[in-house]
């Protein structure tokens, strides 16, 4: 019995001192797997980045749209437009700023509190020379091509100027969807570029926004390419395949359904090593009840 | 179709049982009250495996692929094919008698790598609403499959899903009708084989206060009967999408497994679906110190409103 319990004492020092071991190392473990994952990241952005093009800079906007009257809900949601002379892309800003501030704080917790953390992982590719216009969307893994048409605004130049920040902008308008657009544009910054598909004016629009300021693009700075965070602009290889109204069907689902069943439904591993972003697109504006769409 | 594909002939089963040594056991005067349902649902295997040998390509990953195209944003059916409230007050016991054929059991039919083997087993609840196979169940019960669906997306060793009564008869999924992932609701539509189902008669709007049943199949209970009552009916708006989601909070006592499994009034119709338990602790962070459990359902409005003329 004494030798019984004699080895049981011993067995049990002896787990508490691996325990006390592996407590001691936890943290060194903890941060090795951490930079292993960042450094998987890495390599899955650079295979899946590979070639693509990039902006030689980027224009950030706050989006405030009162996305459903009725109940007075205004969604916001940081978007940025990458430029360079050929082609420009409107897509959220959420995951580059979230990259930024994680390189900027690495043991910090949380995140950017001057990200609006809504994401609608929707993008505008435009090419200024031939006017197309290609719209894609993002659901998890797969990608999805909506639209690929000519972008025809007619917009109207006025005499009016103001300053945005340090630009001198000139004021266009244009009729389009059921609204009055306002789009103030600037030729102090390289090339063309507007969010969404206000495109066709000859410099970078900084802001728009209809008639009753219910939909407007503001604008919230600059954006440059840098080592770690370069500025992709990356045109999808492959499209699911989905009719228009499939996708309405895909988007309303994904939207609708909490973060929680998409990540037991298990899609969020598929293709895991070709893409180095997964986006849901529940936080963003799909998610929403919307009594006032942006086009009437 | 072979009807005996969903059901084992009683004298086949009782050529099993002698080869397998079972004798008639003693008490067999009482079998009628005590069911042995967890026997029903492990006899349910060799009925999946039957049914995907002789319906061949209309498992999971079929549902799946077809999971978009079936889905309806608008009704699902006629608002006539729905059975009507009943009016006459019934006892406890008579509730339990006249819906426990409306109340099913989910099963899946996967295939386990380790063991080389497939097998069935209980996850949910759900309810008949139509006796061509139209049922409701929780959204959460089948957002697996609508997901990975949406994406074109195949799961590995999901064999089939289907839906138990309790007789042990089973009726294999369809099709998706109609999600509400908001308030967490199905619509589905299952192979009969030329069965009818037995639907629930829908009830309408029911205040606090009001007595309810919940007849469900919480893990290891099939058909677990509880009363209660109507303890709270409420609407939320998310402030960030201005979706609205309704609640029905009950009494009646459910717990895992029991998703999607029908609540009654005491006229025997339906008046909401089990959805979820909240527990509250006195100290939420450490999740010390429980003190109740609310029961959330789905109110039956929702379901109705899928069924319109």
């Amino acid at each position: 019995m004494k030798k019984e319990l004699l080895a049981t004492a011993v067995a049990l020092a002896l787990g508490f001192g691996v325990n006390a071991q592996e407590q001691k190392k936890q943290p060194d473990a903890g941060a090795q797997q951490a930079n292993e994952m960042v450094n998987k990241m890495k390599e899955e952005a650079a295979v899946y980045y590979a070639g693509a093009d990039t902006a030689d800079y980027g224009v950030r906007y706050r989006l405030r749209y009162l996305c459903n009257k009725k109940k007075n809900i205004r969604f916001e949601e940081d978007r940025v437009v990458l430029i360079n002379p050929d082609v420009t892309l409107d897509m959220s800003y959420q995951g580059i700023g979230e990259t930024r501030w994680r390189m900027a704080n690495p043991k910090g917790q949380g995140g950017d509190r001057s990200l609006a953390y809504h994401l609608t992982p929707d993008f505008y590719f435009y090419y200024p020379s031939s006017g197309r216009m290609v719209r894609t969307y993002r659901i998890v893994s797969e990608e999805f091509l909506l639209d690929d048409a000519k972008c025809e605004n007619n917009w109207k130049i006025t005499d009016e100027e103001k300053k945005i920040g340090e630009y001198n902008c000139r004021k266009a308008t244009l009729d389009r969807g059921g609204r009055q657009w306002a789009a103030w544009f600037t030729t102090d910054l390289p090339h063309w570029g507007a969010p969404r598909t206000f495109a066709g004016l000859p410099g970078v629009v900084l802001e728009v926004a209809d008639a009753d300021r219910e939909v407007c693009w503001m604008f919230n700075g600059l954006v440059n390419s840098i080592p770690d965070s370069k500025l992709y602009i990356k045109m999808p290889e492959k499209f699911a395949q989905a009719s228009p109204e499939e996708f309405r069907k895909i988007l309303r689902v994904f939207s609708l359904s909490d973060n929680s069943y998409v990540q037991q439904s298990g899609v969020m591993n598929k293709n895991s090593s070709h893409y180095p972003e997964k986006y849901s697109p529940s936080t963003g504006i799909d998610a929403c009840e919307i009594d006032n769409p942006i086009e009437r | 179709m072979n009807k005996n594909l969903f059901t084992l002939p009683s004298s086949l089963i009782a050529v099993v049982l002698a080869l397998l040594g079972v004798a008639p056991h003693a008490h067999a005067d009482h079998d009628a009250l005590f069911q042995d349902y967890p026997a029903k649902v492990e006899a349910t295997t060799a009925l999946a495996r039957e049914y995907m040998k002789t319906h061949p390509g209309q498992g999971s990953d079929s549902l799946r692929r077809n999971v978009i195209a079936g889905l309806s944003d608008g009704s699902v059916a006629p608002a006539r094919v729905l059975t009507p409230a009943r009016k006459r007050k019934l006892s406890a016991r008579e509730v339990f008698e006249l819906c426990r054929p409306s109340s099913l059991v989910v099963c899946r039919f996967e295939h386990n790598d380790a063991y080389a083997l497939d097998s069935a087993y209980s996850n949910a609840s759900a309810v008949a609403l139509t006796p061509d196979g139209i049922c409701a169940t929780n959204y959460h019960v089948v957002a697996d499959l609508v997901l990975s669906g949406a994406l074109g997306h195949e799961v590995k060793n999901d064999l089939m899903r289907f839906l138990m009564d309790h007789e042990g008869n089973i009726y294999p999924f369809r099709q998706v009708l109609h999600v509400d992932p908001i308030n967490d609701m199905a619509i589905i539509r299952v192979d009969t084989n030329g069965r009818k189902l037995t639907p629930a008669s829908i009830g309408t709007d029911v205040p606090q206060g009001t007595t309810v049943y919940c007849l469900s199949h919480p893990t290891g209970a099939y058909y677990h009967f509880t009363d209660g009552m109507v303890s709270n009916c409420t609407r939320s708006t998310n402030k960030r999408t201005g979706r609205d989601k309704y609640i029905l909070e009950i009494t009646s006592d459910y717990g895992v497994g029991a998703s999607g499994g029908p609540i009654f009034d005491d006229c025997g119709n339906l008046v909401a679906i089990v959805s979820s338990t909240f527990s509250l602790y006195a100290q939420p962070q450490q999740y010390r110190n429980f003190q109740m459990a609310y029961k959330q359902t789905v109110p039956v409005f929702l379901i109705r409103e899928c069924f319109t003329d």
